[in-house]
């Protein structure tokens, strides 16, 4: 209760948002806080369950604010009429108040699911070895502990599905969900707009770019390019070469 | 040579240079290269142009840019929207010194190629000084980033409270309503103090016929944004707006690789820079001038 008071009050003043995760920056991030043994098998907790029904939530291109904040869900333990009153007021502002992130779509990497034609009848051998063809270039520095492997966050019998605790899987698509296990708050801030690239509109549909464009899940760290040309010194002339090449022009309308 | 010689010749003389004089000047009278120049001449401010005058005056850019560039453009106007102010942040840790904003501001903005007509420059520092006047904008390693370095592009603030505004004699430059300042270059007299008084040097001015190649010109233009500048005016970063008042996202943002930069419009709560704003430890540069910039900095 002194949470929806704190709600409340901070409404009045004008100077408190209410996030969907604002609730779960109270306690804790309960993905990021499960335990990551493979053979866990503890209950989910309700909060639980309603951050990962709401981490899937994307996926479906809209952010529904009623099924998003769990604010409106809370039980009420006090009796008093006043509060009472203040609990009705707090459900309407919170349904009325949580701020969805803007409307946007995830743009998923293109590609034919390759996998299977192999990994369909292949035997997972889950040794640590020497990968060959056509996994040869595969490194792995995201996750230096001893004993991983492919299985880690690959279904055996589907690649492209990635497994998640409580035997959970994710597709592809959702791939930020299996970051969000330990990477929590950078996929909070990708969600509402502090991290990863958006293309498109600032307003309207945004288009989100998944984790997987800008890191490699398997080497994360930035790799060095070259840099675009310098300006040129005052008094001189720089010849103009770009590193990236001119969009394709198209004929302008008359 | 007698008198009479004399004036035989001087008439003569007068009467060819007259008729010469004439011809050409009826030739050049109805040349649309003299009638260009003069509409820009006789042209009013911006502001205080009535539709019909702005009309002619987009007329008059894109039969001009046809001429000199040898391009055919289209050039707008679109007015500011209403309840949007624009503002940039931008994450200096994501920030690798690749220079892509600054291609992309380039070709976006059609900048003269080759000068030092870019819009944004991207200073390198010593990882852990915050001494601006030590940055290097002219490093060129092979490869970037590199080790020790961090990287800091600065455009145009868009402040609050701008110098530039203030230092200008002949009101071409102005804040519009959505937060952005621009220039009608038209009403421009390029005598630079506007460069002076900025204190992020954003502003940079035109020595020359803007050279930019014909294959990689952005047709798309605005009055007081992206258009063909004329030789010795005043040009700055406006925030891409003749894409952000269309609703979309400026030349950089969507050319940055790492997507260090966050735009959108601060009075809408919903948006991502009023998430970075609420919930990152922002700061701006030069605060202390009392500038208050629309660009924000932040790291993590």
């Amino acid at each position: 209760m002194t949470e929806s008071l704190y709600h409340v009050l901070g409404e009045l003043m004008g100077k408190f948002r209410e996030h969907p995760t604002n609730l779960l920056r109270w306690g804790e991030f309960p993905e990021a806080s499960r335990c990551f043994g493979a053979d866990c098998r503890s209950k989910p907790s309700n909060q639980v369950r309603a951050y990962e029904k709401m981490s899937a939530i994307p996926s479906q291109l809209q952010w529904n604010a009623k099924t998003v904040c769990p604010l409106g869900k809370k039980k009420m333990t006090a009796k008093p009429a006043i509060l009472v009153f203040l609990g009705i007021m707090l459900t309407l502002t919170s349904v009325a108040v949580a701020a969805p992130p803007p409307p946007f779509e995830v743009t998923t990497p293109a590609g034919t699911d390759k996998c299977i034609s192999c990994h369909a009848w292949r035997q997972p051998d889950p040794t640590p070895r020497s990968l060959k063809k056509p996994h040869e270039t595969l490194v792995f520095t995201h996750w230096p502990l001893p004993g991983a492997w492919c299985d880690q966050c690959h279904l055996p019998e589907s690649p492209r599905q990635l497994i998640l605790h409580h035997d959970q899987t994710a597709p592809f698509t959702e791939a930020h969900r299996l970051c969000n296990q330990c990477h929590a708050t950078k996929v909070r801030d990708w969600l509402y707009g502090a991290h990863g690239k958006r293309i498109g509109n600032w307003q309207g549909p945004r288009r989100l770019l998944p984790c997987a464009a800008c890191h490699n899940p398997h080497q994360p760290a930035w790799k060095p390019v070259v840099p675009s040309s310098p300006p040129a010194r005052p008094g001189s002339q720089n010849a103009w070469k770009p590193v990236v090449p001119p969009p394709k022009t198209t004929e302008s309308q008359p | 040579m007698n008198p009479k010689r004399r004036t035989l010749l001087k008439g003569l003389a007068l009467t060819t240079t007259g008729v010469a004089a004439s011809a050409s000047a009826l030739e050049t009278m109805t040349s649309p290269r003299l009638t260009d120049n003069l509409d820009r001449l006789l042209q009013k401010h911006f502001k205080k142009m009535s539709p019909q005058e702005v009309r002619l005056a987009l007329q008059r850019i894109e039969r001009e840019t046809q001429r000199i560039h040898d391009i055919r453009i289209t050039c707008t106007t679109t007015p500011p929207q209403p309840n949007v102010k624009f503002a940039q942040a931008l994450n200096l840790a994501m920030c690798k010194g690749t220079r892509r904003c600054v291609e992309a501001c380039v070709r976006e903005n059609n900048c003269g190629r080759g000068g030092h007509l870019e819009n944004i420059r991207v200073l390198a520092t010593n990882q852990g000084t915050t001494h601006l006047s030590q940055a290097n904008p002219y490093y060129n390693p092979p490869q970037v980033p590199e080790p020790g370095q961090k990287y800091i592009p600065i455009g145009c603030q868009q402040c609050d409270n701008p110098p530039c505004v203030q230092a200008c004699p002949v009101q071409a430059t102005w804040k519009e309503p959505d937060g952005i300042v621009v220039i009608d270059y038209d009403w421009c007299i390029g005598c630079r103090y506007c460069t002076i008084a900025c204190p992020y040097g954003a502003r940079h001015f035109n020595w020359g016929q803007p050279n930019i190649p014909t294959d990689d010109f952005q047709p798309v233009t605005d009055y007081l944004a992206n258009r063909p500048r004329p030789t010795g005016v005043i040009e700055k970063c406006t925030f891409c707006l003749q894409r952000t008042r269309n609703g979309s996202l400026p030349a950089c943002l969507e050319a940055c690789p790492t997507g260090a930069r966050i735009f959108g419009n601060v009075l809408d709560p919903n948006s991502e820079i009023r998430y970075v704003l609420e919930n990152k430890s922002v700061f701006r540069l030069k605060e202390e001038m009392g500038t208050s910039p629309n660009f924000w900095y932040f790291t993590g």
